[in-house]
């Protein structure tokens, strides 16, 4: 999939975090109890890897080597003497960790990072750093936490290993786990004193631009905290009088689903896009992925294609991308989240899936058909099924995959070259047609395998979606495929596709030469649309049998037999094939009985060209 | 002398009997012009069922326009080559004018097959896959409204009376297609 145009992102975290890394910090043993009039912690000690459904998550949402990082440059409050170099890389250490339980028995889970920098300062030295992972549902989340120690305070210590919490001072700072600045609480003697959200990373102030920070509509914004503890407890949120040792943080991030069209969150981990980022776009580049150089070499060497660069996804932008897709169809579709939990769980596991079926959506611009497009996809996905969001084709699971096998050559563009009518000359019918489809965003194709009456190949049914969105469904007959030949499953392919496309056309493009031929076609033919089809059709038998013969690569060595076979189905009932020459005619009947009659127990099996491989 | 009379009575009887099936002669003329304007130009003979299809049911999607135009199949304008919606074809005074029409529709109400094209065969009910089965047409303003039903499509259709007094199609929307092998 190319690069996008659109800026979206995503994410709507509601964490709740409730642990203070001071209490379990530099404690020796191995369970605290926190107890307040709202809540109560319980603090084990524990090595992540133990827990492999944390560790899991910890490993899809980090770089190699479980490593973080954070952009200082995110940060406008920021000293400037911290923001030394703009990225700090974390190392885990995952056995370095605590497990923090709520009265709920919602876990938390606290794990220690080592700052990787070269930054001297002696500010930096005094802080800390942790990947807190959050509990939510069936699933996790994680962000990052930064507290930076006020160099007096630790000097006044009493105890250097039991320092007194509840008189903190120096500063805690939030960020998502892709970096970014989220908000900050500075302390003072244990009471806050000052809180920032994060600035917009992205700069300016346009509103509508989608930056987290501008206020407009769109934002959400970058996230916010409360403390959320009652009277009698030191430090505070709103509430001067309100004060607690532990603070109770809610982050909510909104980054917005719409935003400035040339801004691309897909390729990196700047929200601001990779360039259009406006004055104020940090970096504006990509900070995970480097520029590609001319030669578009990815950095381990490999070749790419330099006009539509195919970069892995890091983790996180897939988690980014999943929780995005998650974001949109949430708010489309009603119930979302209690009727497709199920849906839901799997793009969790299917990350890749769920990127592109974002791209999709944005390319989209989230139409209402394209939603649904996506919704059957993943019916489809999630029983075997294999989905073309390019060509806006769903394969349902019923099609074996030797049936698959025919039809994937079939949908790729490059591999036919066939003459078509009213088209140039070396356009493909597979692709004229696909293309059709994959160019619409109210149109799509779908192919299944299904039981159909007795002698019936297949056939293929336009249905409307609402909303001005149609279906297209082509069924072939199981029996069918049981009995016919590779070629012979390859032609009813392009056969009933040719039957989508004319109805697309019809429905699409009604004043269009090929719907006024149709319609001439359905007054001379008692207004019966499969025979008028079928006349029409006629004009395309060329152009089925060079697709046909390009998908063979022409291993019979001749079109003829190719032509037989383009003469298919109610094409025999036409006026056109009553008029072909005897001899023609019997080889067409000859041709379509051997290769549709080629299963085990047909007399005519000798007689088929093509192959009886899908039984 | 007494059976002529008789016979010329049950003649007179019969005639006067056919005139009032189809009520209005001008009437009963259109109708069979819609019924030989579907049908009539096809090259290979067409089996109609001999009755015309006492169905109603199809009517209720005219009273939702929105709903109506987003079937498959489309109305059109071809004077100025525009797609149509429906609430542009039927007003409400000709919606509550085609549902009291549709009021008379007789169970068993034979199509005349006097009246029909050489290439349509009437015949009877039975089911088989081929055989079409079709309203009686319903006017309003200058058009008429029909429902077809075939073994693979149903469809309602809508046609409009040119300058020239002959039927144009204007309208198709398919309630269900299949386009087979």
């Amino acid at each position: 999939m190319g690069r996008f145009n659109t800026y979206i992102i995503l994410c709507s975290y509601l964490i709740v975090y409730i642990v203070s890394s001071g209490c379990q910090n530099d404690d020796d043993s191995t369970e605290t109890i926190i107890a307040h009039e709202h809540d109560i912690a319980i603090v084990h000690r524990i090595n992540i890897n133990e827990f492999p459904e944390i560790l899991d998550h910890v490993a899809s949402v980090t770089r190699e080597d479980f490593r973080v990082q954070i952009d200082h440059s995110t940060n406008p409050n920021i000293p400037q003497s911290r923001n030394h170099e703009r990225i700090t890389n974390l190392i885990l250490d995952l056995e370095n960790a605590t497990q923090n339980t709520d009265e709920n028995g919602r876990s938390n889970y606290v794990i220690s990072a080592k700052a990787e920098t070269t930054n001297t300062h002696s500010d930096f030295k005094f802080a800390t750093y942790k990947l807190v992972v959050v509990e939510y549902g069936e699933t996790e989340y994680s962000f990052i936490l930064e507290r930076e120690y006020d160099q007096d305070w630790i000097a006044s210590q009493a105890d250097p290993l039991n320092w007194n919490d509840e008189t903190f001072t120096g500063a805690i700072r939030f960020y998502n786990i892709y970096g970014y600045f989220v908000a900050e609480t500075q302390y003072s003697g244990g009471i806050v004193i000052n809180q920032m959200r994060g600035a917009d990373p992205c700069g300016g102030d346009d509103p509508g631009d989608g930056d987290p920070g501008d206020g407009d509509g769109g934002d959400g914004g970058g996230g916010y905290y409360i403390c959320g503890c009652n009277p009698g407890h030191l430090g505070g949120n709103d509430n001067p009088d309100c004060v607690c040792t532990l603070p109770d943080v809610w982050i909510a991030t909104m980054l917005p689903v719409e935003g400035d069209v040339n801004k691309d969150p897909l390729r990196g981990a700047d929200p601001c896009g990779p360039s259009g980022g406006g004055s104020g776009d940090n970096g504006g580049g990509n900070d995970d992925i480097p520029d590609l150089p001319e030669e578009c070499f990815l950095p381990n060497g490999d070749p790419i294609d330099c006009e539509n660069p195919d970069i892995p996804l890091t983790n996180e932008q897939l988690l980014e991308n999943y929780f995005s897709l998650l974001v949109i169809l949430g708010d489309n579709i009603p119930d979302f989240w209690t009727i497709h939990m199920d849906k839901s769980l799997w793009l969790g596991d299917n990350k890749p899936i769920a990127s592109e079926m974002l791209y999709y959506l944005v390319e989209q611009n989230y139409s209402g058909s394209s939603i649904d497009f996506v919704m059957e996809a993943l019916d489809s996905l999630m029983n075997g099924g294999e989905v073309s969001f390019d060509e806006n084709l769903i394969i349902d699971p019923s099609v074996s995959d030797c049936v698959q096998s025919i039809i994937d050559p079939l949908i790729t563009k490059s591999d036919f070259v066939s003459l078509v009518p009213n088209v140039p000359i070396n356009t493909n019918l597979s692709s004229l047609i696909l293309d059709l489809f994959s160019n619409s965003s109210n149109h799509n194709l779908k192919i299944e395998v299904g039981s159909l009456s007795s002698g019936v190949n297949a056939e293929t049914v336009p249905s409307s979606q609402g909303g001005g969105h149609f279906l297209y469904t082509t069924t072939i007959n199981s029996s069918y495929i049981n009995n016919a030949t590779d070629l012979a499953i390859a032609r009813t392919v392009i056969h009933e596709s040719v039957h989508a496309y004319l109805s697309y056309i019809y429905h699409d493009q009604p004043f269009s030469s090929i719907s006024v031929i149709l319609r001439h076609h359905l007054s001379q033919n008692g207004a019966t649309t499969n025979t008028a089809q079928h006349e029409f059709m006629v004009q395309y038998v060329d152009a089925v049998a060079y697709s046909l013969q390009n998908w063979d690569n022409n291993g019979l060595g001749s079109i003829d037999y190719y032509k037989y076979l383009a003469w298919s189905g109610d094409m025999l009932n036409t006026t056109d094939f009553d008029q072909l020459p005897t001899a023609f005619k019997s080889n067409v009947i000859s041709a379509n009985i051997a290769e549709g009659q080629a299963g085990p127990g047909n007399g005519s099996t000798n007689a088929a060209l093509g192959t009886n491989n899908c039984q | 002398m007494k059976q002529i009379i008789i016979l010329i009575f049950i003649a007179f009887l019969s005639s006067h009997n056919s005139i009032g099936q189809v009520g209005d002669l001008k009437h009963g003329d259109k109708v069979y012009s819609v019924v030989n304007h579907v049908f009539g130009n096809h090259s290979k003979q067409v089996l109609l069922n001999k009755y015309f299809y006492n169905n109603r049911g199809w009517l209720v999607l005219l009273s939702d326009s929105d709903f109506f135009d987003n079937i498959y199949g489309q109305c059109l304008d071809f004077d100025k080559e525009k797609v149509i919606q429906l609430n542009k074809i039927i007003s409400k005074s000709d919606y509550n004018s085609i549902l009291s029409q549709s009021r008379n529709f007789q169970p068993f109400e034979k199509i005349i097959k006097s009246k029909l094209h050489k290439n349509i065969r009437l015949v009877g009910n039975r089911h088989k896959v081929d055989v079409i089965k079709m309203t009686k047409p319903i006017f309003f303003s200058d058009k008429a409204i029909l429902y077809l039903h075939r073994n693979e499509e149903e469809k309602i259709l809508i046609f409009k009376m040119n300058d020239d007094g002959n039927w144009k199609l204007i309208c198709d929307k398919y309630l269900y297609l299949r386009l087979s092998d």
